[in-house]
Protein backbone atom coordinates (compact mmCIF):
# COMPACT_ATOMS: atom_id res chain seq x y z
CA UNK A 1 0.00 0.00 0.00
CA UNK A 2 1.53 3.05 -1.06
CA UNK A 3 2.12 5.55 1.54
CA UNK A 4 2.83 9.44 1.87
CA UNK A 5 6.11 10.40 3.36
CA UNK A 6 6.45 9.90 6.98
CA UNK A 7 7.37 13.57 7.64
CA UNK A 8 4.81 15.75 5.74
CA UNK A 9 1.65 13.13 6.14
CA UNK A 10 1.94 11.43 9.56
CA UNK A 11 1.00 12.77 12.67
CA UNK A 12 3.49 13.56 15.43
CA UNK A 13 5.51 10.76 15.81
CA UNK A 14 5.31 11.07 19.60
CA UNK A 15 1.47 9.83 19.15
CA UNK A 16 2.08 6.83 17.51
CA UNK A 17 1.65 3.74 19.73
CA UNK A 18 5.20 2.24 18.14
CA UNK A 19 6.80 5.11 19.67
CA UNK A 20 5.01 3.55 23.32
CA UNK A 21 4.98 0.12 23.18
CA UNK A 22 4.45 -0.12 26.83
CA UNK A 23 0.93 0.84 26.17
CA UNK A 24 0.14 -1.87 23.18
CA UNK A 25 -2.12 -4.41 24.39
CA UNK A 26 -3.27 -2.96 27.52
CA UNK A 27 -6.39 0.32 27.06
CA UNK A 28 -5.81 0.27 23.08
CA UNK A 29 -8.35 -0.75 21.24
CA UNK A 30 -8.53 -3.06 18.10
CA UNK A 31 -7.62 -1.57 14.05
CA UNK A 32 -10.61 -1.69 12.94
CA UNK A 33 -13.24 -1.61 16.24
CA UNK A 34 -14.95 2.11 15.11
CA UNK A 35 -15.52 0.77 11.34
CA UNK A 36 -17.58 -1.62 13.10
CA UNK A 37 -19.12 0.23 15.26
CA UNK A 38 -19.95 3.12 12.69
CA UNK A 39 -21.40 -0.11 10.75
CA UNK A 40 -23.10 -1.80 13.47
CA UNK A 41 -24.91 1.43 14.57
CA UNK A 42 -25.76 1.78 10.59
CA UNK A 43 -27.31 -2.14 10.72
CA UNK A 44 -29.05 -1.25 14.38
CA UNK A 45 -30.68 1.82 13.01
CA UNK A 46 -31.70 0.14 9.92
CA UNK A 47 -33.49 -2.69 12.18
CA UNK A 48 -35.09 0.26 14.77
CA UNK A 49 -36.60 1.84 11.90
CA UNK A 50 -38.07 -1.68 9.93
CA UNK A 51 -39.36 -2.51 13.31
CA UNK A 52 -41.15 0.33 14.03
CA UNK A 53 -42.75 0.72 10.28
CA UNK A 54 -43.53 -2.75 10.98
CA UNK A 55 -45.06 -2.45 14.54
CA UNK A 56 -46.58 1.08 14.03
CA UNK A 57 -50.36 1.46 13.09
CA UNK A 58 -50.38 3.43 9.09
CA UNK A 59 -51.79 6.85 9.40
CA UNK A 60 -55.47 7.37 8.84
CA UNK A 61 -56.32 7.12 5.49
CA UNK A 62 -57.74 10.02 3.74
CA UNK A 63 -61.20 9.12 2.18
CA UNK A 64 -60.92 8.82 -1.41
CA UNK A 65 -64.70 8.39 -1.80
CA UNK A 66 -66.11 10.63 -4.72
CA UNK A 67 -67.76 13.81 -3.59
CA UNK A 68 -69.64 15.88 -6.37
CA UNK A 69 -68.11 19.28 -6.27
CA UNK A 70 -70.57 21.96 -5.49
CA UNK A 71 -72.74 23.63 -8.06
CA UNK A 72 -72.14 26.72 -6.96
CA UNK A 73 -68.54 26.49 -6.44
CA UNK A 74 -67.66 24.91 -9.91
CA UNK A 75 -70.80 27.89 -11.48
CA UNK A 76 -68.15 30.36 -9.74
CA UNK A 77 -65.35 28.56 -11.26
CA UNK A 78 -66.06 28.08 -14.64
CA UNK A 79 -67.88 31.14 -14.82
CA UNK A 80 -65.29 33.98 -13.99
CA UNK A 81 -66.07 37.33 -15.79
CA UNK A 82 -64.64 38.32 -18.71
CA UNK A 83 -64.07 41.81 -17.07
CA UNK A 84 -61.88 40.11 -14.10
CA UNK A 85 -59.55 38.53 -16.93
CA UNK A 86 -59.25 41.61 -18.97
CA UNK A 87 -58.40 44.01 -15.36
CA UNK A 88 -55.71 41.39 -14.65
CA UNK A 89 -54.05 40.21 -17.48
CA UNK A 90 -51.06 38.84 -16.39
CA UNK A 91 -50.54 41.18 -13.45
CA UNK A 92 -50.02 39.34 -9.97
CA UNK A 93 -48.10 40.89 -7.25
CA UNK A 94 -48.53 39.04 -4.81
CA UNK A 95 -48.63 35.64 -6.40
CA UNK A 96 -45.93 34.92 -8.64
CA UNK A 97 -46.83 33.15 -11.66
CA UNK A 98 -44.97 31.36 -14.27
CA UNK A 99 -45.60 30.77 -18.25
CA UNK A 100 -45.81 27.76 -19.61
CA UNK A 101 -42.67 26.45 -21.98
CA UNK A 102 -42.37 26.73 -25.42
CA UNK A 103 -40.86 23.68 -27.34
CA UNK A 104 -37.38 24.47 -29.05
CA UNK A 105 -38.98 23.33 -32.22
CA UNK A 106 -42.22 23.67 -33.57
CA UNK A 107 -44.56 21.01 -32.84
CA UNK A 108 -47.41 19.43 -34.89
CA UNK A 109 -50.39 20.30 -32.91
CA UNK A 110 -51.75 17.53 -30.77
CA UNK A 111 -55.02 16.26 -31.47
CA UNK A 112 -56.44 13.28 -30.36
CA UNK A 113 -60.08 12.15 -30.65
CA UNK A 114 -63.05 13.17 -27.89
CA UNK A 115 -65.41 10.20 -26.72
CA UNK A 116 -67.24 10.57 -29.72
CA UNK A 117 -64.13 10.26 -32.29
CA UNK A 118 -63.91 13.65 -33.25
CA UNK A 119 -60.19 14.91 -33.38
CA UNK A 120 -59.45 18.51 -32.47
CA UNK A 121 -56.38 19.91 -30.33
CA UNK A 122 -55.79 18.57 -26.87
CA UNK A 123 -54.85 19.51 -23.55
CA UNK A 124 -53.09 16.43 -21.66
CA UNK A 125 -53.24 16.96 -17.90
CA UNK A 126 -51.32 14.45 -15.69
CA UNK A 127 -51.53 14.50 -12.33
CA UNK A 128 -52.50 13.00 -8.75
CA UNK A 129 -54.54 13.65 -6.14
CA UNK A 130 -51.94 13.72 -3.54
CA UNK A 131 -49.81 16.37 -5.36
CA UNK A 132 -50.21 20.12 -3.87
CA UNK A 133 -48.95 21.36 -7.01
CA UNK A 134 -51.46 19.87 -9.15
CA UNK A 135 -53.88 21.25 -6.72
CA UNK A 136 -53.35 24.84 -7.39
CA UNK A 137 -52.56 24.12 -10.99
CA UNK A 138 -56.17 22.91 -11.35
CA UNK A 139 -57.79 25.92 -10.54
CA UNK A 140 -56.35 27.87 -13.08
CA UNK A 141 -56.76 24.92 -15.92
CA UNK A 142 -60.40 24.44 -14.98
CA UNK A 143 -60.79 28.02 -15.51
CA UNK A 144 -58.97 28.53 -18.91
CA UNK A 145 -61.10 25.58 -20.43
CA UNK A 146 -64.12 26.88 -19.19
CA UNK A 147 -63.46 29.69 -21.87
CA UNK A 148 -63.33 26.93 -24.85
CA UNK A 149 -65.73 24.23 -23.18
CA UNK A 150 -68.25 23.29 -20.15
CA UNK A 151 -67.11 20.95 -17.55
CA UNK A 152 -69.05 18.41 -15.48
CA UNK A 153 -69.05 16.17 -12.82
CA UNK A 154 -65.57 17.66 -10.99
CA UNK A 155 -65.10 16.37 -7.78
CA UNK A 156 -64.09 17.72 -4.49
CA UNK A 157 -60.48 17.09 -3.53
CA UNK A 158 -57.50 18.47 -0.94
CA UNK A 159 -53.94 17.15 -1.60
CA UNK A 160 -52.58 15.15 1.06
CA UNK A 161 -52.46 15.62 4.48
CA UNK A 162 -48.88 14.57 4.89
CA UNK A 163 -47.27 16.68 1.70
CA UNK A 164 -45.79 20.17 1.53
CA UNK A 165 -48.35 22.68 1.25
CA UNK A 166 -51.51 19.99 3.36
CA UNK A 167 -54.87 20.10 2.46
CA UNK A 168 -55.10 22.58 -0.67
CA UNK A 169 -58.25 22.27 -1.61
CA UNK A 170 -59.10 21.67 -5.13
CA UNK A 171 -61.06 19.57 -8.01
CA UNK A 172 -59.98 15.95 -9.04
CA UNK A 173 -60.50 15.70 -13.03
CA UNK A 174 -61.11 11.57 -12.00
CA UNK A 175 -65.02 11.88 -13.84
CA UNK A 176 -64.68 15.08 -15.27
CA UNK A 177 -65.89 14.94 -18.55
CA UNK A 178 -65.33 18.00 -20.93
CA UNK A 179 -67.12 19.58 -23.96
CA UNK A 180 -65.73 21.53 -26.23
CA UNK A 181 -65.95 22.69 -30.30
CA UNK A 182 -62.46 24.10 -30.00
CA UNK A 183 -60.38 21.89 -28.01
CA UNK A 184 -59.93 18.15 -26.38
CA UNK A 185 -59.19 17.41 -23.29
CA UNK A 186 -57.77 14.35 -21.68
CA UNK A 187 -56.77 14.13 -18.23
CA UNK A 188 -55.28 11.32 -15.66
CA UNK A 189 -54.91 11.40 -12.00
CA UNK A 190 -52.19 8.74 -11.12
CA UNK A 191 -52.41 8.55 -7.96
CA UNK A 192 -54.95 9.27 -5.16
CA UNK A 193 -54.51 11.50 -2.52
CA UNK A 194 -53.06 8.24 -0.40
CA UNK A 195 -50.79 7.71 -3.11
CA UNK A 196 -53.01 4.66 -4.73
CA UNK A 197 -52.46 4.33 -8.20
CA UNK A 198 -55.86 5.25 -9.55
CA UNK A 199 -55.27 5.62 -13.62
CA UNK A 200 -53.14 4.28 -15.67
CA UNK A 201 -52.02 6.73 -18.80
CA UNK A 202 -52.21 4.82 -22.10
CA UNK A 203 -49.93 4.18 -24.44
CA UNK A 204 -50.09 7.69 -26.15
CA UNK A 205 -50.97 9.65 -22.88
CA UNK A 206 -47.70 7.76 -21.59
CA UNK A 207 -45.81 8.54 -24.95
CA UNK A 208 -46.15 11.70 -24.54
CA UNK A 209 -45.81 12.27 -20.86
CA UNK A 210 -42.25 10.25 -21.27
CA UNK A 211 -41.59 12.52 -24.43
CA UNK A 212 -42.18 15.89 -22.36
CA UNK A 213 -41.43 15.09 -19.06
CA UNK A 214 -38.62 13.51 -18.51
CA UNK A 215 -37.80 14.00 -14.54
CA UNK A 216 -41.35 12.42 -13.85
CA UNK A 217 -42.78 15.55 -12.41
CA UNK A 218 -46.66 16.45 -12.06
CA UNK A 219 -48.67 17.75 -12.79
CA UNK A 220 -48.11 17.77 -16.48
CA UNK A 221 -50.16 19.78 -19.05
CA UNK A 222 -49.54 19.74 -22.96
CA UNK A 223 -51.78 22.47 -24.16
CA UNK A 224 -52.03 20.85 -27.89
CA UNK A 225 -47.85 20.66 -27.67
CA UNK A 226 -47.89 24.05 -28.54
CA UNK A 227 -46.91 24.81 -25.08
CA UNK A 228 -46.26 22.74 -21.87
CA UNK A 229 -46.30 23.28 -18.44
CA UNK A 230 -44.14 20.99 -16.16
CA UNK A 231 -44.88 21.85 -12.27
CA UNK A 232 -47.65 24.70 -11.08
CA UNK A 233 -47.19 27.95 -12.65
CA UNK A 234 -47.58 29.52 -9.20
CA UNK A 235 -46.84 27.93 -5.61
CA UNK A 236 -49.98 26.42 -3.76
CA UNK A 237 -48.94 28.46 -0.31
CA UNK A 238 -51.22 30.88 -1.78
CA UNK A 239 -54.47 28.87 -1.35
CA UNK A 240 -53.09 27.95 1.94
CA UNK A 241 -55.92 27.63 4.42
CA UNK A 242 -58.34 28.90 1.95
CA UNK A 243 -61.86 26.47 1.18
CA UNK A 244 -62.50 25.83 -2.34
CA UNK A 245 -66.14 28.14 -1.39
CA UNK A 246 -63.67 31.08 -0.41
CA UNK A 247 -61.10 30.58 -3.56
CA UNK A 248 -64.01 30.42 -6.02
CA UNK A 249 -65.96 33.02 -4.02
CA UNK A 250 -63.53 35.62 -4.85
CA UNK A 251 -62.66 34.53 -8.33
CA UNK A 252 -65.59 37.61 -9.30
CA UNK A 253 -63.30 40.47 -7.40
CA UNK A 254 -60.05 41.17 -10.01
CA UNK A 255 -58.46 43.45 -6.85
CA UNK A 256 -58.42 40.12 -4.81
CA UNK A 257 -54.47 39.42 -4.82
CA UNK A 258 -55.52 35.36 -4.87
CA UNK A 259 -57.57 36.03 -7.95
CA UNK A 260 -55.04 37.76 -9.60
CA UNK A 261 -52.53 34.82 -9.36
CA UNK A 262 -55.19 32.57 -10.29
CA UNK A 263 -56.40 34.04 -13.11
CA UNK A 264 -53.04 35.38 -14.50
CA UNK A 265 -52.29 31.59 -14.42
CA UNK A 266 -55.73 30.57 -16.46
CA UNK A 267 -54.81 33.95 -18.82
CA UNK A 268 -51.15 32.48 -19.74
CA UNK A 269 -53.25 28.55 -20.10
CA UNK A 270 -55.89 30.18 -22.89
CA UNK A 271 -53.16 31.98 -24.54
CA UNK A 272 -51.56 28.73 -25.27
CA UNK A 273 -54.66 26.61 -25.73
CA UNK A 274 -55.51 29.40 -28.22
CA UNK A 275 -52.08 29.06 -29.90
CA UNK A 276 -53.28 25.38 -30.46
CA UNK A 277 -57.00 25.97 -31.69
CA UNK A 278 -55.81 28.75 -34.48
CA UNK A 279 -56.90 31.50 -31.82
CA UNK A 280 -60.14 30.67 -32.05
CA UNK A 281 -62.65 31.97 -30.47
CA UNK A 282 -62.08 35.29 -31.16
CA UNK A 283 -64.04 36.40 -28.22
CA UNK A 284 -61.47 34.73 -26.13
CA UNK A 285 -58.32 34.39 -27.78
CA UNK A 286 -58.27 37.99 -28.52
CA UNK A 287 -59.99 39.18 -25.82
CA UNK A 288 -56.87 41.94 -23.64
CA UNK A 289 -56.32 39.68 -20.90
CA UNK A 290 -55.01 36.93 -23.19
CA UNK A 291 -53.59 38.99 -25.30
CA UNK A 292 -51.43 40.34 -22.73
CA UNK A 293 -50.59 36.88 -22.16
CA UNK A 294 -49.57 36.32 -25.27
CA UNK A 295 -47.07 39.47 -25.09
CA UNK A 296 -45.59 38.35 -22.04
CA UNK A 297 -44.77 34.78 -23.73
CA UNK A 298 -43.71 36.18 -27.18
CA UNK A 299 -46.65 35.19 -29.60
CA UNK B 1 -0.25 -0.10 6.49
CA UNK B 2 3.21 -1.06 8.21
CA UNK B 3 3.35 1.83 10.64
CA UNK B 4 0.23 3.46 12.44
CA UNK B 5 2.14 7.03 12.26
CA UNK B 6 1.35 6.81 8.36
CA UNK B 7 -1.68 7.91 6.45
CA UNK B 8 -2.26 5.74 3.23
CA UNK B 9 -2.55 8.23 0.26
CA UNK B 10 -5.68 6.04 -0.65
CA UNK B 11 -7.12 7.67 2.52
CA UNK B 12 -6.18 11.15 1.87
CA UNK B 13 -7.56 11.04 -1.55
CA UNK B 14 -11.15 9.63 -0.58
CA UNK B 15 -11.67 11.81 2.09
CA UNK B 16 -11.03 14.90 0.11
CA UNK B 17 -13.06 13.72 -2.63
CA UNK B 18 -15.61 13.08 -0.51
CA UNK B 19 -15.45 16.02 1.24
CA UNK B 20 -15.30 18.06 -2.14
CA UNK B 21 -18.83 15.89 -2.68
CA UNK B 22 -20.37 16.86 0.14
CA UNK B 23 -19.80 20.05 -0.21
CA UNK B 24 -20.73 20.59 -3.46
CA UNK B 25 -23.47 18.87 -2.46
CA UNK B 26 -24.67 20.82 0.39
CA UNK B 27 -23.72 23.65 -1.03
CA UNK B 28 -26.31 22.99 -3.29
CA UNK B 29 -28.73 22.17 -1.08
CA UNK B 30 -28.43 25.37 0.95
CA UNK B 31 -28.50 27.68 -2.24
CA UNK B 32 -31.83 25.57 -3.03
CA UNK B 33 -33.14 26.68 0.69
CA UNK B 34 -32.66 29.72 0.08
CA UNK B 35 -34.07 30.17 -3.57
CA UNK B 36 -37.10 28.68 -2.63
CA UNK B 37 -38.55 25.82 -4.45
CA UNK B 38 -37.46 26.43 -7.60
CA UNK B 39 -39.77 23.71 -9.34
CA UNK B 40 -42.95 23.80 -8.26
CA UNK B 41 -43.88 20.23 -9.19
CA UNK B 42 -44.46 17.12 -7.00
CA UNK B 43 -42.11 13.75 -8.38
CA UNK B 44 -44.25 10.99 -9.73
CA UNK B 45 -43.05 8.29 -6.99
CA UNK B 46 -44.80 9.17 -3.49
CA UNK B 47 -41.92 8.65 -1.36
CA UNK B 48 -39.46 10.98 -2.42
CA UNK B 49 -40.11 14.37 -1.53
CA UNK B 50 -37.29 16.90 -1.44
CA UNK B 51 -39.76 19.78 -0.77
CA UNK B 52 -41.17 17.95 2.08
CA UNK B 53 -38.57 17.27 3.46
CA UNK B 54 -36.28 20.57 3.33
CA UNK B 55 -38.98 22.62 4.43
CA UNK B 56 -40.20 20.24 7.37
CA UNK B 57 -39.91 21.34 10.88
CA UNK B 58 -36.76 18.84 10.89
CA UNK B 59 -35.15 20.89 8.36
CA UNK B 60 -33.97 23.30 11.14
CA UNK B 61 -31.63 23.25 14.11
CA UNK B 62 -32.12 25.51 16.17
CA UNK B 63 -33.01 27.75 13.75
CA UNK B 64 -30.67 27.13 11.61
CA UNK B 65 -31.16 25.30 8.30
CA UNK B 66 -29.67 21.93 8.54
CA UNK B 67 -28.14 21.83 4.91
CA UNK B 68 -26.41 25.19 6.23
CA UNK B 69 -25.02 23.22 8.88
CA UNK B 70 -23.95 21.40 6.43
CA UNK B 71 -22.42 23.31 4.24
CA UNK B 72 -20.51 24.44 7.37
CA UNK B 73 -19.34 21.04 8.28
CA UNK B 74 -18.22 20.09 4.87
CA UNK B 75 -15.91 23.51 4.78
CA UNK B 76 -13.82 22.48 7.56
CA UNK B 77 -13.82 18.91 6.60
CA UNK B 78 -13.04 19.69 2.89
CA UNK B 79 -9.98 21.91 4.70
CA UNK B 80 -9.29 19.68 7.08
CA UNK B 81 -9.20 16.34 4.75
CA UNK B 82 -7.53 17.99 1.99
CA UNK B 83 -3.76 17.20 0.97
CA UNK B 84 -2.38 20.07 3.17
CA UNK B 85 -4.77 19.35 5.98
CA UNK B 86 -3.54 16.41 6.37
CA UNK B 87 0.01 17.24 6.56
CA UNK B 88 -0.97 19.49 9.62
CA UNK B 89 1.35 17.80 12.52
CA UNK B 90 -0.84 19.13 14.78
CA UNK B 91 -2.94 16.58 16.96
CA UNK B 92 -5.96 18.67 17.13
CA UNK B 93 -6.43 18.55 13.55
CA UNK B 94 -6.79 14.78 13.81
CA UNK B 95 -8.95 14.84 16.40
CA UNK B 96 -11.34 17.88 14.72
CA UNK B 97 -11.07 15.71 11.69
CA UNK B 98 -12.41 12.32 13.48
CA UNK B 99 -14.72 13.94 15.84
CA UNK B 100 -16.42 16.44 13.37
CA UNK B 101 -16.80 13.12 10.65
CA UNK B 102 -18.59 11.87 14.01
CA UNK B 103 -20.81 14.51 14.90
CA UNK B 104 -21.89 14.35 10.97
CA UNK B 105 -22.83 10.64 11.57
CA UNK B 106 -24.79 11.71 14.28
CA UNK B 107 -26.53 14.40 12.58
CA UNK B 108 -27.21 11.98 9.42
CA UNK B 109 -28.81 9.38 12.14
CA UNK B 110 -31.06 11.88 13.35
CA UNK B 111 -32.14 13.06 9.97
CA UNK B 112 -32.69 9.59 8.81
CA UNK B 113 -35.01 8.86 11.56
CA UNK B 114 -36.70 12.31 10.74
CA UNK B 115 -36.76 11.05 7.24
CA UNK B 116 -38.58 7.63 7.67
CA UNK B 117 -40.67 8.06 11.21
CA UNK B 118 -41.40 11.32 11.37
CA UNK B 119 -41.48 13.51 7.89
CA UNK B 120 -42.70 9.90 5.98
CA UNK B 121 -40.80 11.26 2.96
CA UNK B 122 -37.14 11.18 1.95
CA UNK B 123 -35.05 13.44 -0.38
CA UNK B 124 -32.62 12.24 -2.58
CA UNK B 125 -30.19 14.71 -2.32
CA UNK B 126 -30.07 14.77 1.36
CA UNK B 127 -29.35 10.51 0.68
CA UNK B 128 -26.71 11.44 -1.24
CA UNK B 129 -24.93 14.16 1.84
CA UNK B 130 -25.75 10.96 4.29
CA UNK B 131 -24.03 8.50 2.25
CA UNK B 132 -20.92 10.55 1.35
CA UNK B 133 -20.75 11.21 5.14
CA UNK B 134 -21.21 7.60 6.42
CA UNK B 135 -18.23 6.91 3.89
CA UNK B 136 -16.03 9.44 5.07
CA UNK B 137 -16.69 8.26 8.48
CA UNK B 138 -15.92 4.78 7.58
CA UNK B 139 -12.77 5.77 5.80
CA UNK B 140 -11.80 7.96 8.99
CA UNK B 141 -12.18 4.93 10.96
CA UNK B 142 -9.38 2.72 9.22
CA UNK B 143 -6.83 5.67 9.92
CA UNK B 144 -7.56 8.41 12.63
CA UNK B 145 -7.79 5.74 15.40
CA UNK B 146 -4.51 4.69 14.13
CA UNK B 147 -3.07 7.71 13.56
CA UNK B 148 -4.57 9.29 16.87
CA UNK B 149 -2.63 5.99 18.68
CA UNK B 150 -6.03 4.81 19.77
CA UNK B 151 -5.28 1.22 18.17
CA UNK B 152 -2.84 -1.82 19.29
CA UNK B 153 -0.24 -1.38 16.64
CA UNK B 154 -0.17 -5.24 14.41
CA UNK B 155 2.19 -7.85 15.88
Amino acid sequence: MATTPPKKNATPAKKAPAKKPANRGKSRRPAGLFTWLAISVVVVLIAVIVIVKATSSSPAKQSTAFVPASPTVVHEVTNVPASVFDAVGVTAPAVPVSKPSVPKASQKVLEWPDANGVLRPTVYYQGAEFCPYCAAERWSLIIALSRFGTFSDLGNAASSSTDYDPNTQTFTFLKAKYVSSYVNFSSIEQADVNHNPLQTPNAKQSALFAEWDQNGSIPFISYGNQFFRIGSSYTPDALKGLSREQIAGNLSDSTNLLTQGIVSSANYATAAICQATGNKPGNVCDSPGVKAAKSAMGI
Amino acid sequence: MTELNLVPRWAVAATFVLSLAGLAISAYMTYAHFAGTSVLACPDTGVVNCALVTTSAQSKLLGIPVAMLGLGQYLVMTALNSPWGWKRPERWVAIGRFALAGVGFAMVLWLIIAEFLIIKHICLWCTAVHVVTFALLLVLTRVSPDQLGWTSSPE
